[in-house]
């Protein structure tokens, strides 16, 4: 567990992202999802114009449930960041679901109980035609080389892509792709048998 | 255990080692206790002349004995626990203050050889350490020869040439990274980087998994033939190789990646596969929204949570459990382990419940194979158990 805290605390990278962090991590999703969803329900019930906020709402609820099932990695927090900031800032018609799931992750911090959020900021995904060499120029003044170029060109899609991924440097930047590959994974599979077996 | 904070200097005190080597069970306490305050007595500390950073010096000098006579000693649980002598070179390597519970003055130079707590028999600590045990049995083999040779009091000189090849094997214990790596670095530093990487790499190939260096503050690399050996590019170089392992790492998870050589494509891929799971995650997610008015979830939750502990438990020999006890055994070792240990949980887990996995019927769920087997097999339980409730329902 001593390595666990350690790479909570960020000074030690692990190589390898903990498995201990990822056991568990199905049924503390679908706990957390199937429960915010069997709110979201009974409230969505009387509300007309469902099926948009219904997704949003949703996404919402998964992204919430990937935070909470997946602890203790920085692009975690990072995506909790901006959660709470779509959940206070967006005006929308009142969920007690987010505005509890919300607080469940905020125990200290005073939030705006306002309306919901259901609009969660994605980045815009840079699709593989965005970024050719071209964009990537900087001009003959530049010292790098073709190949390095392209590295941090990349590696600059990859910051953009992973939840918090400015804020890291290059070692944890990519340990943390790995443990939210395996996380997005995990949630791909969950999302797939839910719905596909209703 | 806490690694041990002084770097290099003198050693411990052993009084009168005939009588406690006798007795194993207060030298593992002692070493224990050494390893958990990793204070020197003060009475004992015996002048830091030796010097030699955490180098080994004679047992035979710290006994006091003939040279025969520690030799033979030496030998003997050499024979018998070699994950003993694991822990005694590993131990060994660092500095030794033995605190024995009735402090004695006998001076000691730096360090005692290694395979001295191998007579102490320190089976538990070995035990522990039983990674090492492949790699320091060599070394075990050459330590009483050492011993042997530095039979009054080793000086400095040898106790520094013999703890840097013998250093740098057990090395990377996790628990003593910081005090083994300093004196390691100092003598880089110094410029006695020796050239002979592949001689480290050789002699450690046992440790590999632990070489990683997940849990060091520091990675230690020796210069490589040709290559400067000044701070700043070793730093640089031992940055540039944790990169590199951790691409290697990122090359085995997404799948395809294995193939393609050269960092810039793998990023590709791995940046394609990122943006492919967060697309499949919203589109799920829509089909969820448009899916979810219809289904009481309310109901489902509570059998889900239920059904949740179940798969849990009733996977002790399966998924769920499986993967608890191989993870939390395998927090030191490389994730392969905890992975394989899964995939023939996989493996197993299906031949069980044949039935449940036909009526599923969903065998885009079988189609990822390698590593995304790993994320498989917990939510394919739940979903089973989710498919007879609502089928059920």
């Amino acid at each position: 567990m001593g390595d666990m805290q350690r790479s909570k605390r960020g000074r030690v990278y692990p190589l390898k992202p903990n498995a201990i962090t990822y056991t568990g991590f199905t049924h503390k999703y679908v706990s957390h999802l199937l429960s915010a969803l069997a709110k979201a329900t009974t409230l969505f019930s009387c509300e007309g114009n469902k099926d948009e906020n219904m997704e949003k709402m949703v996404r919402f609820e998964a992204d919430m449930a990937l935070v909470l099932s997946a602890g203790g990695f920085k692009w975690s927090r990072a995506l909790k960041r901006k959660l709470e900031k779509s959940a206070s800032s967006s005006q929308l018609h009142q969920l007690t679901t987010c505005q509890s799931s919300i607080l469940r992750v905020n125990k200290r911090k005073t939030l705006d109980h306002r309306r919901t959020p259901l609009t969660i900021p994605r980045p815009p995904v840079p699709t593989k035609a965005n970024w050719p060499k071209r964009t990537c120029r900087r001009g003959s003044y530049n010292k790098k080389t073709g190949g390095e170029r392209e590295f941090g060109c990349r590696i600059r899609i990859l910051r953009r892509i992973l939840p918090g991924g400015n804020e890291m440097d290059l070692c944890e930047l990519l340990s943390e792709v790995e443990s939210y590959v395996v996380c997005l994974q995990l949630q791909v599979n969950i999302l797939k048998s839910l719905v596909e077996t209703p | 255990m806490e690694p041990t904070r002084s770097s290099g200097a003198g050693s411990g005190n052993s009084g009168t080692y005939t009588p406690e080597i006798e007795e194993s069970l207060r030298f593992e306490e002692e070493i224990q206790s050494l390893m958990r305050d990793n204070t020197m007595h003060p009475s004992l500390e015996p002048p830091p002349a030796s010097g030699g950073g955490g180098g080994s010096s004679s047992f035979t000098a710290l006994l006091g004995l003939p040279a025969n006579q520690a030799v033979e000693l030496l030998h003997q649980p050499d024979s018998d626990d070699s994950p003993a002598v694991a822990a005694a070179a590993t131990s060994g390597r660092e500095l030794w203050r033995f605190r024995l519970r009735d402090p004695k003055a006998l001076t000691l130079p730096s360090g005692f050889s290694p395979t001295f707590p191998s007579n102490a028999a320190l089976v538990e600590r070995a035990a522990r350490l039983s990674v090492f045990a492949a790699e320091d049995s060599p070394e075990a083999a050459s330590v009483p020869s050492h011993s042997g040779d530095r039979f009054p009091k080793p000086k400095a000189e040898p106790a520094d040439s013999d703890s840097q090849p013998i250093c740098p094997i057990p090395g990377e214990r996790p628990q003593r990274p910081a005090k083994r790596k300093e004196a390691e670095k100092g003598n880089k530093v110094k410029g006695a980087a020796k050239k002979t990487k592949s001689a480290e790499e050789g002699s450690a190939k046992g440790a590999e998994e632990n070489t990683a260096g997940e849990k060091l503050p520091y990675v230690h690399v020796r210069a490589r033939r040709g290559q400067a050996t000044d701070s700043h590019s070793l730093a640089e170089r031992a940055r540039r190789e944790k990169i590199s392992a951790r691409m290697k790492l990122l090359q085995e998870l997404v799948p395809g990646c294995s193939k393609i050589s050269g960092t810039a494509l793998v990023l590709d891929e791995i940046i394609n596969h990122v943006q492919s799971l967060q697309r499949q995650v919203e589109l799920l997610s829509m089909r969820l929204a448009a899916v979810h008015p219809r289904i009481d979830f309310s109901g489902l939750d509570s059998f889900l949570s239920a059904e949740c502990g179940r798969v849990s438990v009733g996977n002790g020999r399966g998924g769920g459990g499986m993967e608890q006890s191989a993870w939390t055994e395998a927090t030191d070792e490389s994730r392969r382990q905890p992975q394989q240990q899964i995939w023939h949980v996989d493996l197993v887990h299906p031949h069980q419940t044949p039935s449940v996995w036909e009526r599923v019927d969903s065998p885009h769920l079988f189609v990822h194979p390698g590593t995304s087997l790993f994320g498989y097999d917990p939510a394919n339980s739940v979903s089973l158990h989710s498919n007879q409730l609502k089928t059920e329902l």
